[in-house]
């Protein structure tokens, strides 16, 4: 900082004869306007922005924005520039004409600096999307995730309201917030947040319940879920191709469990969305398998699309070389393949329709964050997983004229409706387990796979046994007698036996008047609660901005370039809609690079001052659909002036300056 | 020497000319497609199929038995008079992909059935449309393989003949043209028989090498399709004007007149002859930029070709406006390279720069904003790369001949003049930018990687200039500064489109080439490092003067006095 001490001689020698406050002044004002603060200013300057741009491709732009560009570090910094350019113009008071373009620039630049403050502060920008045929908006969606808490339920104009800012990076910050007397505290947040069944003991009433929990070595967690009897959603549970439900002892059916009366107790899900069966009988069917040598009798099948190929296949693995082979029947037809030839490529099984694709070969097979992996090279738990597509016919269940026990590969296959609904192939093969409700301390578990004779055992909390499915064992851990369902959200990890996920979710904490309240709120799904006999309307989401008029679609067009399908242009029409007495604009017309002002007049593009709307995006597959960017940003003139005067200074400084005439003109 | 002639000529103008077989396609090549958004001479469309499938201009001999010309080649694939899906014309080019297909990666060309055939390619189709249908992003493999797929729809679609839609529709000026078999479409069975009948003729010269029939055949196909749509079917002047644009190559006129003036400057004839070619040059240059315009009707700076070609032509200008301003000649020394080299480039890599003119994207059309902002911001690029390749040409000196500095002191003053014109452009570039994203997108500054990396690279700048002041640095800190400044320039031009891929400025995205650019940026960066630790020890020692490092201004100065 040579510049710093040079100035403090120069300032000191200037104001020698003055006073000891005025000597300071100076001499702070030319510590802020030196040379070497703002060198030190633009380059940490270039510096964040350089992280800004990497950050913004590794992670997200919201990344971005809430560490960097729009961090209070990064405004307070701007601030210090905008203080340092000021400085800098001042303390070279009086100015000599030479110095026209210097002052012209800086002071173009705190303008500009001024004017984005301005527009940061007073201006609104967000987006609206709109569609054809529906009501009007009025309101804009912003780029910001919030809490937004109203005091007196849903819907939020005209009601007391605050916004909880959320981190765009999950971080569980607990951040806490006031309104109305009542205290906001965000939790924790989760990228999933999934639906799950509890069961909590009634006094009276209610229904027996059990929680069980799965394991296995293959994946790192566990699953735990509650079966609550007689209740349709809740008391089986999907996993893999197999099935567990629970189910009352009086239910169990007298010819025992490899019956063809089993089909009647089938409550499980009111699913009814069967695969698409036309009258085609010859259908693209494809379907997913997973075969493990360490668990020959613990396939996967799953049926992407079409019907089950009833297909059984085997890895058998050849004494420490090569990958082993592929064993595989397919009704009468028996093939087999070595694993090292098959994988990558395709192969036919001659003589069917079928053929096997996308094959993959795992040495050390694990669950890893949903995806399969292969954890080594070490062939300690070899898996393989292909695709078998083919066209064939379909099975045909109406027609089913053998009993389900014979229904083997190469047949048509009377699987139950419910497991072909939930794409479940094999038919009879997947697995089930039973579990028969007799009373509090003795449970029956019915174990049935691949056809063979069932296995019954007497149960009760706290024991461990094995499934019979790959090293899953199933651990009974509590059981309820009378007890109520009810659903929960929890946030998911991903993994095997993991339901469909509601998305993104902040765990949220109200308190008022010593009553608290606690729990998780999904993404975009508004939720009332009840806080000291309060509503309290609650939404994460992105920030909400009302509008005091409201905007409609009338019409949105696409053109294409000629002769092809690719959007040559946009354009929206739109009526504006004052809320205040309800009287509608003429439509206005918008497409790309031609936005509309409202409120309409002549200079309120530069006074920036109307909401301006313009096109900004479209939905390929609803051509209904059109959303705007909205901005309304009163800085806009200043920003406007600012940059016109900095690149007008640029332009003095390095062109005005040597042509002497001008500058004897300058200097008179 | 006239062989000698002919070789040269071969390779300026490639070997269309030469090898063209045996027949001459003027008139075919006047017959219009409309193709990938626009309506186009037959030439044209020829070329940019060639090159969309083959990578080339042309297709050569090894691969497929002759040398052929593109529309000759084109003809060729049309009337199927080879079996073209099993020659191998198909550019792979990638090793990753190769490695990926399980195919040798030496191999660059494959026929259509070989591709199809392979298993794995297919699995990557599947899993390409799969994605697509789920709007998701594909990765850089996928990518990859999505122009090796589109090279085989291409081939396949001229084999088959829906891709030669040559039959306008009567009704709009904006219809969709279709193949003659489907001329039904929008004409009578008379019509379409008339059609049919004269592109069975116009086949049978083809395959008979007949040059008159073939030649009377195209001009009578082609008059009978503008008669049936008069007012769709595009003016003869602009079809002569396209064609010409194609085949009088003005960009290669012009790097070779910036060679000659270059070879002028450095061997010492005449600063004026040196002057006098690279002024002819930017002529020239200019008029192909014109020639393009007229075409496409937009301004040209849309896609990495066409600003590669405006730069270079901004930097051409700069320099020859610069030494006949300051009356010296480095500027045509250091230009020379950099316009020459970018122009070779831009004409070498048809696979990777695509010269092919392209309707706009949405958010770029008709707008005032967008043209003076492209144009001003890539001027400033240019002016700062002449800056660059002068501030290199410096550190050169330092490093390798110390002695001339005294001599060669002036040099700081052209570079600063350079940096000058460049700052001022990019900063009014930047600030036009902001008026023309407050019209699309409806805000001044979002924080854009794009916008970011302009500001960072006017930010470099702007911190040498102040360093300077702050006397932190003196002429050869300037040199050095300029000389990596303008790898911000770089980035914010090519790194955000092509290296950091995100942002709104997506209409100008593309893959490849990271690796060499990166390689070559390093390898600079290298080069101004050991120039600065060279340079220091100097001073320690005291061998050079340093009394050329003076900056005659004080503080309350803030510019360098020229």
């Amino acid at each position: 900082m040579k510049m710093l001490g040079r100035r403090r001689r120069d300032w000191a020698s200037v104001s020698a004869n003055r006073g000891d406050f005025w000597k300071e002044w100076r001499w702070w004002a030319g510590v802020f306007g030196s040379l070497g603060l703002a060198m030190m200013l633009m380059g940490v300057l270039i510096v964040a922005c350089i992280v800004g741009t990497v950050a913004e491709s590794r992670f997200d732009t919201s990344v971005a924005r809430a560490y960097i560009y729009e961090a209070p570090w990064f405004i307070g910094w701007l601030l210090l520039l905008c203080i340092n350019l000021i400085a800098a113009v001042v303390t070279r008071y009086p100015w000599k004409p030479h110095q026209i373009g210097f002052i012209i620039t800086h002071a173009g630049i705190v303008v500009l600096l001024a004017g984005a403050m301005v527009g940061k502060i007073w201006g609104v920008e967000g987006n609206v999307t709109l569609r054809k045929g529906d009501g009007a908006v009025d309101y804009l969606t912003g780029s910001e995730r919030v809490v937004a808490v109203t005091d007196g339920g849903t819907g939020e104009d005209g009601k007391a309201r605050k916004n909880l800012k959320t981190s765009p990076v999950f971080n569980g910050k607990r951040q806490t917030d006031r309104l109305n007397g009542m205290r906001v505290s965000l939790l924790g947040a989760s990228k999933a947040l999934g639906m799950r069944t509890v069961a909590r003991p009634v006094s009276n009433g209610g229904t027996p319940a059990v929680k069980i929990k799965l394991s296995s070595r293959m994946v790192p967690h566990s699953i735990e879920r509650w079966l609550v009897l007689g209740q349709p959603r809740h008391n089986s549970l999907r996993f893999g191709s197999g099935k567990i439900r629970f189910l009352d002892a009086d239910s169990k059916p007298a010819l025992g469990p490899n019956d063809v009366a089993f089909a009647t107790l089938d409550e499980a899900t009111p699913e009814s969305d069967e695969a698409t069966h036309d009258s085609d009988k010859r259908v693209l069917s494809r379907e997913r398998h997973f075969v493990f040598a360490e668990m020959p009798g613990m396939g996967m099948s799953r049926v992407i699309e079409g019907s089950p190929s009833g297909m059984k296949a085997r890895l058998e693995v050849t004494d420490g070389k090569g990958k082993g082979r592929l064993r595989i029947s397919m009704g009468e037809r028996r093939f087999a393949f070595a694993v090292d030839r098959i994988v990558g490529r395709g192969v036919e099984l001659e003589g069917t329709p079928w053929r096997l694709e996308n094959i993959e070969y795992y040495a050390d097979f694990r669950m890893k964050k949903g995806e399969p992996v292969s954890v080594s090279d070490q062939a300690n738990n070899p898996a393989l997983r292909f695709v078998v597509s083919g066209r064939a016919a379909h099975a045909d269940h109406e027609n089913c004229d053998h009993p389900k026990d014979e229904c083997d590969v190469g047949h048509s296959c009377c699987s139950d409706k419910s497991d072909k609904a939930a794409g479940h192939g094999g038919g009879k093969n997947s697995p089930e387990i039973t579990i028969y409700y007799r009373n509090k301390d003795a449970l029956e578990m019915v174990s049935h796979s691949k056809g063979s004779r069932a296995a019954s055992k007497v149960v009760r909390a706290g024991m461990q046994v094995e499934t019979g499915w790959a090293d899953w064992e199933l651990s009974i851990e509590k059981v309820h007698r009378n007890a109520a369902a009810e659903s929960e959200l929890y946030p998911m990890t991903r993994g095997v036996g993991q339901g469909r996920s509601l998305g993104p979710g902040v765990r949220v904490e109200l308190k008022k008047a010593g009553e608290a309240k606690v729990g998780w709120l999904p993404f975009e799904r508004p939720q009332t609660w009840m806080v000291g006999n309060r509503e309290v309307g609650l939404r994460f989401g992105f920030e909400r901005h009302p509008l005091d008029f409201a905007v409609k679609l009338e019409d949105f067009e696409v053109s294409r370039n000629e002769g092809t399908q690719s959007p040559a242009g946009f354009k929206s029409s739109v009526r504006f809609i004052d809320e205040s007495n309800g009287t509608a604009s003429p439509v206005r017309r918008i497409w790309m690079n031609h936005p509309a002002m409202y409120p309409n007049f002549v200079g309120a593009g530069f006074l920036g001052t109307s909401y301006k709307f313009s096109q900004a995006s479209w939905n390929p597959d609803n051509l209904d659909q059109t959303t705007l960017q909205v901005l309304r940003d009163p800085g806009w003139s200043l920003k406007w002036i600012g940059s016109l005067l900095t690149c007008l200074g640029i332009f003095t400084v390095f062109y005005i300056k040597p042509y002497p005439q001008i500058r004897r003109l300058l200097e008179q | 020497m006239k062989h000698w002639i002919l070789t040269l000529t071969a390779i300026l103008f490639g070997t269309q000319y030469l090898a063209a077989g045996p027949l001459s396609f003027n008139e075919a090549d006047r017959l219009v497609v409309q193709s990938q958004g626009r309506k186009k001479p037959f030439d044209t469309f020829a070329r940019e199929t060639i090159k969309g499938i083959s990578g080339r201009a042309t297709l050569q001999e090894n691969y497929v038995g002759r040398d052929m010309g593109s529309t000759d080649a084109v003809f060729s694939i049309w009337l199927q008079t080879r079996d073209w899906m099993n020659l191998p014309v198909i550019l792979v080019s990638n090793a990753r992909l190769a490695k990926s297909l399980d195919v040798p990666p030496t191999k660059k060309y494959f026929s259509f059935n070989e591709l199809i055939d392979n298993p794995r390619l297919q699995s990557i189709y599947k899993r390409i449309e799969a994605k697509r249908r789920q709007n998701r992003e594909l990765d850089e493999l996928e990518t990859k393989m999505n122009t090796v797929l589109n090279r085989m729809r291409r081939l396949k679609s001229i084999w088959s003949g829906d891709g030669v839609t040559i039959v306008p529709d009567p009704s709009k000026k904006e219809g969709t043209w279709v193949p003659i078999d489907k001329a039904r479409r929008y004409y009578d069975k008379e019509a379409q028989l008339g059609l049919e009948k004269r592109f069975e003729s116009l086949g049978r010269a083809y395959k008979q090498s007949d040059q008159a029939a073939f030649s009377k055949n195209s001009r009578e196909l082609r008059t009978t399709l503008a008669s049936l749509a008069p007012q769709s079917y595009p003016a003869d002047g602009m079809v002569e004007l396209e064609i010409h644009y194609n085949q009088f190559h003005p960009f290669r006129w012009a790097w070779l007149l910036y060679l000659g003036g270059f070879f002028a400057t450095v061997f010492g004839v005449q600063r004026k002859w040196g002057l006098a070619l690279f002024g002819a040059g930017v002529l020239m240059h200019s008029y192909g930029f014109a020639l393009r315009c007229w075409i496409s009707g937009r301004a040209p700076v849309t896609n990495m070709y066409e600003s590669l070609v405006w730069v270079s032509l901004g930097v051409a200008f700069f320099a020859f406006y610069f030494s006949w301003r300051y009356r010296t000649t480095i500027y045509l020394t250091v230009a020379g390279p950099l316009t020459v080299g970018a122009l070779i480039f831009s004409d070498m890599l048809p696979a990777a720069l695509d010269s092919s003119i392209d309707p706009l994207p949405p958010v770029l059309k008709s707008n005032f904003w967008l043209t003076t902002h492209v144009l001003t911001i890539t001027l400033g690029y240019a002016a700062l790369a002449l800056a660059g390749a002068l501030a290199h040409a410096i550190l050169g000196i330092y490093l390798f001949k110390p002695g001339w500095i005294g001599e060669k002191s002036s040099y700081h003053q052209l570079l600063y003049r350079a940096l000058q014109a460049g700052i001022l452009l990019l900063a009014v570039g930047i600030v036009l930018g902001g008026v023309w994203a407050n019209y699309s997108w409806g805000r001044f500054w979002g924080w854009d990687p794009k916008e970011t990396w302009s500001l960072i690279a006017l930010l470099l700048y702007l911190f040498a200039l102040h360093g300077r002041l702050a006397r932190w640095w003196g002429n050869f800190g300037l040199s050095a500064s300029a000389a990596l400044c303008f790898h911000g320039v770089l980035m914010a031009w090519y790194g955000v489109n092509f290296v950091l891929a995100s942002g709104l400025h997506s209409y100008g995205f593309g893959g490849g080439g990271a690796l060499w650019i990166g390689g070559l940026v390093g390898l600079d960066i290298l080069f101004v490092g050991i120039c600065i630790l060279v340079r220091s020890r100097q001073l320690r020692t005291r061998t050079v003067p340093t009394q050329l490092d003076e900056v005659t201004t004080d503080g309350a100065k803030a510019e360098v006095s020229p």
